[in-house]
């Protein structure tokens, strides 16, 4: 830095972020002028970039990095096995949510290329004589500024207080946490509702089609629109468990190279799925004998409205495998009437059947008392009992 | 092109991917995570949060392509690619800064990855600097960390120490000739690791 000490200031200014364009771009000019002028600004930058480092080392925890990237790779996977939900929503907001926040700078300046571009052409039409320059840094600019706006926040949930912990999502959805157990997921959710799980979760999902619930745990991910499942994942237990109490549920490889689950499995309600350690993937029905916590759960939730079945337009109506409990809840809305009950009465029961709209209520109603030994009693005329035997 | 030094499986080398394996990928990016960090910062000036960023990004391209990586190019080789390449896209786009990409882009291809970051040992490095930044005479010591750690503006600085900005001006250029002066070290180490690499290369 010998005699230079003119330009030394100035050079600082740039490097610490205080010249205006103007000043910056003089600046550049000099920088390029000669190659002296370089090697002389490049040993100013290097020693202000050095310093950078003094903390680098104290503030990266390289394990909570690799748990930062292997939550991404879930995240990412979650998202190319969706190809049928992904492909038509390329906004700005649906890729910013699903690639993480790292990709989502990358996707921005992409984005912003693109629609630098087109705004560009637009121009073009209009103002034959505008520099390029200026409109490509005002429009990168305003975009940045509006998928700014957009903040997300990663929450993550750890339990460890020794029983179960309830979590309320944004989206109306419950989970159920057990006792060591941790999920991580980016709110607001924003066309998809992904959630990192280890350990054993129950999760009643809100309705909603438009936005798949899907849970990563180690390889298999659970996709869900409007259900009830639990999903068991215990760290170095070399097994995961996903049980479906209602509604439907896909599951899949998170790896589309995983050999052991080369299609994707769709469970029924009553079914678990176990994934082993081994090479076995197993569908099998499983009996209830811990309950889903779910009389909690309508506790904590505000009484849904009950489903009604979308055919309810047709001349006829039909549950498939369905739980009792919900199969009388739509009952009662189509019929128009009260039904009352007991949960514990019918609480491992799963009904399948189709009906014709002119059958009576109380006809269906016995039909399946009569099956699982319930008593059904009319009490007036919009009100029916129905009590175990 | 193991990512592995002491190859795990040798014989399921040949089917393709399995040299790829989880735990070798854990180990790479345990390794190489904090220097590749560094480069960024100290190549491109970013601070640590874009750094991190960027570098997150490339591990998940590298990631994706694992299996399909070809023989020609070792994963480290493709993870600094990456990374410059997208560190450049990021100026590319901050105003102004064409030219003076376009003079880091010249210079980073002509001498390949700089990747000395991997040698040096960072816990020393952190002492070093420390060391070096408390030497300095107080008031420049303390206009110092406000711009460079607090990122405070000049005329900010001013106010906060009740003294000109002509005076923050001035004591700024002389921290860095004496932070220069007393790093220098790591400034030279790196520049004959620069020097040594285009001659291995020729």
């Amino acid at each position: 830095m010998n005699g230079d000490n003119r330009y030394e200031k100035i050079l600082i200014k740039y490097l610490v972020d205080e010249l205006s364009s103007e000043d910056k771009a003089f600046v550049e000019e000099w920088i390029q002028s000669n190659e002296q002028n370089r090697a002389y600004f490049e040993e100013l930058r290097n020693v202000w970039n050095l310093t950078a480092l003094k903390n680098t080392i104290g503030k990266i925890k390289i394990d909570d990095e690799w748990n930062q990237f292997k939550h991404n790779i879930l995240i990412k996977n979650s998202e190319t096995t969706h190809p049928e939900q992904g492909e038509e929503k390329t906004n700005c907001e649906e890729i910013t949510k699903q690639y993480g926040r790292s990709i989502r700078y990358r996707i921005i300046v992409r984005i912003a290329v693109a629609a630098s571009i087109l705004l560009l052409i637009g121009l073009g039409w209009k103002f034959r004589f505008f520099v390029n320059d200026k409109a490509k840094t005002t429009v990168a600019s305003s975009l940045k500024k509006k998928t700014d706006s957009l903040t997300f926040t990663m929450r993550h949930e750890i339990n460890t207080s020794g029983h179960d912990k309830r979590i309320q999502l944004a989206d109306g959805s419950l989970v159920v946490l057990t006792n060591n157990s941790e999920i991580t997921f980016r709110e607001p959710f924003v066309g998809k509702r992904d959630i990192a799980l280890t350990g054993k979760a129950y999760f009643k999902v809100a309705k909603d089609k438009t936005r798949p619930f899907t849970v990563a745990s180690g390889d298999i991910l659970t996709t869900a629109v409007g259900t009830e499942f639990s999903v068991t994942a215990i760290r170095n237990a070399h097994q995961i468990i996903v049980r479906l109490y209602e509604g439907k549920v896909v599951v899949k490889a998170s790896d589309p190279h995983n050999g052991r689950m080369k299609n994707d499995i769709y469970l029924l309600p009553g079914q678990q799925l176990i994934y082993g350690d081994q090479t076995t993937v197993k569908v099998e029905f499983f009996k209830v004998k811990i309950q889903a916590p779910e009389e909690s759960l309508d506790k904590e939730l505000p009484a849904d409205n009950p489903a009604i079945p979308e055919n309810v337009d047709h001349p006829y109506f039909m549950f498939n495998d369905q739980s009792l409990s919900k199969v009388l809840d739509n009952l009662a809305a189509i019929y128009n009437v009260k039904i009352i009950y007991n949960k514990n009465d019918v609480q491992e029961i799963y009904w399948t059947g189709k009906y014709d709209r002119s059958e009576s209520l109380e006809t269906i109603l016995k039909r399946i008392g009569k099956v699982h030994g319930l008593l059904v009693t009319r009490q007036n005329n919009d009100t029916y009992i129905i009590k175990s035997k | 092109m193991s990512f592995n030094s002491q190859e795990k499986n040798p014989e399921s080398a040949s089917s393709g991917d399995s040299w790829f394996d989880d735990a070798a990928f854990e180990d790479f990016f345990k390794k190489y995570f904090l220097p590749v960090c560094a480069y960024c910062q100290y190549k491109f000036g970013f601070d640590l949060e874009l750094a991190k960023e960027v570098v997150h990004t490339g591990f998940i391209k590298l990631w994706e392509v694992r299996h399909t990586l070809g023989k020609h190019l070792s994963p480290k080789a493709y993870l600094y690619k990456i990374i410059t390449n997208s560190s450049l896209d990021i100026l590319k786009h901050e105003k102004v800064k064409k030219q003076y990409v376009q003079m880091i882009q010249k210079t980073s291809t002509e001498e390949g990855p700089a990747n000395c970051f991997e040698s040096i040992d960072f816990k020393q490095l952190n002492a070093d600097i420390d060391k070096a930044i408390s030497e300095l005479p107080e008031q420049m010591r303390r206009i110092f960390k406000l711009s460079r750690f607090e990122g405070l503006k000049y005329t900010e600085i001013a106010t906060e120490l009740n003294m000109s900005v002509k005076t923050v001006e001035t004591q700024m250029g002389r921290a860095l000739a004496k932070l220069r002066e007393k790093l220098s070290v790591y400034l030279v180490l790196y520049f004959i690791l620069m020097i040594l690499r285009v001659f291995v290369k020729n």
